[in-house]
């Protein structure tokens, strides 16, 4: 009982995300590697949960052994020039259901975009008006960010061959406010956008390539729109924060009940988001694995809102990891999985100098109990240039998942 | 007992410690884009007016007398109740009943002034047939409308105006004591209302009065008071020997206010004796072709004193407001003086907005009315009309005058 409403908990709050320099353009970072134990390996499709599963690949589920409930927490700190930011978030629930190691189904939310970001003039500046000199300072800060739901199926074909599908729907909502301190004044200007869409994936995974007798695991994974992303932007009218609890009242300046109606505009097919990734696994001594994914990811969407902090948006990237994983033997005192990986990345980004991102990542996986539960932690080091305005920045992740394993459907021997 | 489980132990360490580790910290810039953040402009002047209207006196609380700042005062007029205030209620007629007899009667009146003078404040009884024989918007130029005053008065009593000074309460009372004949002219003149059902006494000075005196009005919550003290006989023997206080019930004075000259006509010129007012009317285009998140900041309407009656302790306060309707006649208005036939009620009486109502004092010369409020009400469609009125506020004494220019609406508006 007391788990059920933990969990219920973290799901509830599984749309906060991290702050980082990234949220500042479009509709603010992708989230990537939301569970634990993909985050030491920097890749989705390659196994790094068990020695044959991954977490977000449905065409690897039906190899778990028992259905599994997984939660994960992300913290976060980013440096940038002289000043560190640091965050933390949960950031995803699942449930994987497998069926007689033939199939499986899962049902997961976790974040989408993030959008939270805080940026400060660091310097007053000044206007003369009416012969005085006025200082003012500004702070631009957006919040929040869509999170994506997921119905995914996994099949296994037959003993070399699986394929998965995932159905994904993005919802929520992301916040923007700008604010000018004047005249030990707060004016704000605040807006709202609501996000929906829909998107495939399609996973395919094989072992019909061997060397030395082994087989080297292949891995592909479409995201196809299915409609696009549409946003619906409220855009709200400014006004003076004059009891100063960022929020319009009938005590501010305009009063709430004079202000102008929200304006709403709603924008179709601002994200069209196609990815395409391939990766390769192969275990070249007992449990030991290595592994390669590349991830190419383009955003063709319209991009007419445009209300990004930076003006410009992230259309393409580009990745490529590679990555070194020990196995624990199930049911045995060897519990531990070992993971790390190098990676670069490649943002492209519009009207905007591009940005790189050269990492590592680490991580370690906790067998426990007869249903091979796990904690893992995920650790993740990288460093950007190329960043609006600021250039340079240095990523720290943390992240710890925890997996409880049991048994469903299991008809009850009957006394 | 409850048994925590390993792994609710485990979810439980993880919250406390999203709990704990929680928090946002600001990524700082050099700077945000700045063009457009802070900007000003003008708003010109398009039009102007100088108009009059009906002046109300009623609402003052005080009542005056003498000559003041250019402005006569005629007299003031003060009703009483019908009924006395006490229980039971006692008519004016009643104390004129065979079983009656009246003793004594005194009017009182309270003042806050100090007065050294040889002028006399003359107390009348009004002789008019009708009930009412005043309202709220009797005044200098309206008199024609109402009974004649002096002609239709019979003088009840006269009072020196030697040596009046407060006491430690801050007011020294004036009295008219009736006894004997001017007892029996107060029941004959002012009694009988079956007679002359008015009720209205006529106050006035004698013309020697050159300073400005004042008395407290039925607003002051001290206006003047009638006690009567009377004996009651039932088979010629007293059964009763009290008094009863009849109340002022409703007053005003009765001025000529200073002159409107030409050269009020080329300023701002503001007196409320003669209803004397101006209405501005900006060019406010720009607020239509500015982005809708803009938001107006220091906005000041700048008032600078031309010329004026006003002594070195005098405060003058102005009040601008919002008009309900536009202004569709720009000429000198009145509705005492008819000049153009195509004038109506309308152009002399404006009705306020009272969203946007406010009031500054002048100081240094100046008066700077902040108007912030009525720009982004204009913005917002609050405001359809882009006139302003400015006026004399009511707590100003009604023979100030002033003649203001006007400067243009330096405005400063904002985009976070």
């Amino acid at each position: 009982m007391w788990s059920r409403k933990i969990i219920l908990f973290f799901l509830l709050f599984s749309t906060s995300f991290s702050q980082n320099s990234i949220s500042g353009y479009g509709y603010g970072s992708l989230v990537y590697n939301t569970d634990a134990s993909s985050l030491g390996v920097y890749n989705k499709l390659m196994p790094s949960f068990k020695s044959n599963v991954s977490l977000s690949n449905p065409s690897s589920w039906h190899n778990l052994l028992f259905t599994y409930l997984s939660t994960s927490v992300n913290f976060q700190s980013s440096e940038i020039q002289s000043s560190t930011s640091r965050n933390f978030s949960l950031s995803s629930g699942k449930i994987i259901v497998p069926w007689k190691q033939q199939m499986s189904f899962g049902i997961s939310i976790e974040p989408y975009l993030s959008r939270q970001i805080v940026i400060n003039d660091s310097t007053l500046s000044s206007f003369t008006f009416d012969d005085q000199e006025l200082l003012y300072k500004r702070m631009n800060k957006s919040s929040g960010g869509p999170s994506i739901g997921q119905l995914s199926f996994g099949y296994k074909l037959n003993d070399v061959d699986s394929i998965g599908s995932s159905f994904n729907v993005v919802f929520g909502s992301s916040r923007a406010s700008r604010t000018l301190n004047l005249d030990n004044d707060n004016h704000l200007l605040q807006s709202r956008d609501y996000f929906s869409g829909t998107m495939i994936d399609l996973f395919y995974s094989t072992k019909r390539i061997e060397i030395k007798e082994k087989p080297i695991s292949l891995f592909l994974a479409f995201r196809i729109p299915i409609g696009g992303i549409d946003i619906e932007n409220d855009s709200y009218q400014a006004f003076i924060d004059v009891n100063e609890n960022d929020f319009h009242d009938v005590n501010d300046f305009p009063d709430v009940g004079q202000a102008l109606l929200p304006l709403t505009q709603k924008y179709g097919d601002e994200l069209q988001i196609n990815s395409f990734t391939i990766g390769a696994d192969y275990e070249f001594s007992l449990r030991k694995h290595i592994q390669i994914e590349f991830l190419n990811w383009k955003d063709s969407g319209n991009h007419n809102l445009n209300n990004s902090l930076f003006g410009s948006y992230i259309d393409i990237r580009k990745k490529l990891s590679v990555s070194y994983v020990k196995f624990a033997q199930p049911f045995s005192r060897d519990i531990y999985n070992f993971k790390g990986s190098v990676f670069i990345q490649n943002y492209g980004v519009k009207n905007l100098e591009n940005i790189n991102e050269a990492g590592l990542g680490l991580g370690v996986g906790i067998n426990f109990g007869i249903t091979g539960n796990q904690m893992d932690f995920g650790y993740k080091f990288s460093k950007r240039s190329g960043l609006h305005l600021i250039d340079k920045e240095t990523l720290h992740m943390f992240n710890i998942g925890l997996s409880i394993g049991d048994l469903w459907f299991v008809k009850r021997r009957e006394i | 007992m409850i048994r925590i489980t390993l792994k609710s132990r485990i979810l439980l360490t993880l919250l406390l410690f999203f709990i704990l580790s929680c928090s946002e910290e600001t990524i700082l810039y050099n700077e945000i884009e700045k063009e457009g953040t802070v900007q000003s402009t003008t708003l010109p002047e398009k039009n102007n007016k100088i108009f009059q209207t009906f002046p109300n006196n009623s609402s003052n609380s005080k009542l005056f007398f003498g000559n003041e700042k250019g402005s006569d005062n005629l007299f003031s007029l003060v009703e009483m109740t019908l009924f006395s205030g006490n229980i039971p209620p006692t008519n004016l007629v009643d104390l004129l009943a065979d079983s009656i007899k009246v003793d004594s009667a005194i009017v009182f009146f309270e003042t806050a002034d100090s007065l050294i003078s040889t002028s006399n404040l003359s107390l009348y009884s009004i002789l008019g047939n009708e009930a009412s024989v005043f309202s709220d918007s009797t005044n200098f130029y309206t008199l024609q409308d109402f009974l004649d005053f002096e002609s239709n008065s019979f003088l009840l009593g006269e009072i020196p105006l030697s040596s009046i000074t407060p006491d430690t309460t801050g007011y020294d009372t004036l009295k008219f004591a009736f006894k004997d004949q001017s007892l029996n002219d107060l029941k004959k003149y002012f009694f009988d209302t079956e007679t002359y059902p008015a009720r209205t006494f006529m106050l006035k000075s004698a013309n020697s009065l050159d300073k400005l005196f004042t008395i407290e009005s039925v607003e002051s919550t001290r206006g003047a008071k009638m006690r009567v003290w009377y004996k009651s006989y039932i088979n010629e023997q007293t059964v009763l020997d009290t008094f009863v206080t009849f109340f002022a019930q409703k007053d005003v004075s009765i001025f000529n206010p200073p002159a409107i000259d030409d050269d009020d006509l080329s300023y701002v010129s503001l007196n409320s004796g003669s209803g004397l007012r101006s209405i501005v009317e900006f060019d406010l285009s720009v607020i239509d072709s500015i982005s809708r998140n803009k938001l107006f900041k220091n906005s000041n309407l700048v008032l600078n004193l031309e010329s004026s009656n006003l002594t070195e302790n005098d405060e003058f306060y102005v009040v601008v407001s919002a008009l309900r309707d536009s202004v569709n006649n720009w000429n000198f208005t009145s509705p005492f003086v008819s000049s153009d036939s195509d004038e109506t009620a309308s152009d002399f009486n404006y009705i306020l907005d009272s969203r946007f109502i406010i009031s500054r004092k002048i100081e240094n010369n100046e008066v700077r009315i902040p108007i912030q409020s009525f720009l982004q009400g204009y913005k917002n469609g609050l405001f359809q009309h882009d006139e302003l009125i400015i006026y004399s506020a009511p707590v100003n004494s009604p023979f100030d005058k002033v003649r203001l220019n006007l400067n243009a609406i330096e405005v400063l508006y904002v985009e976070p």
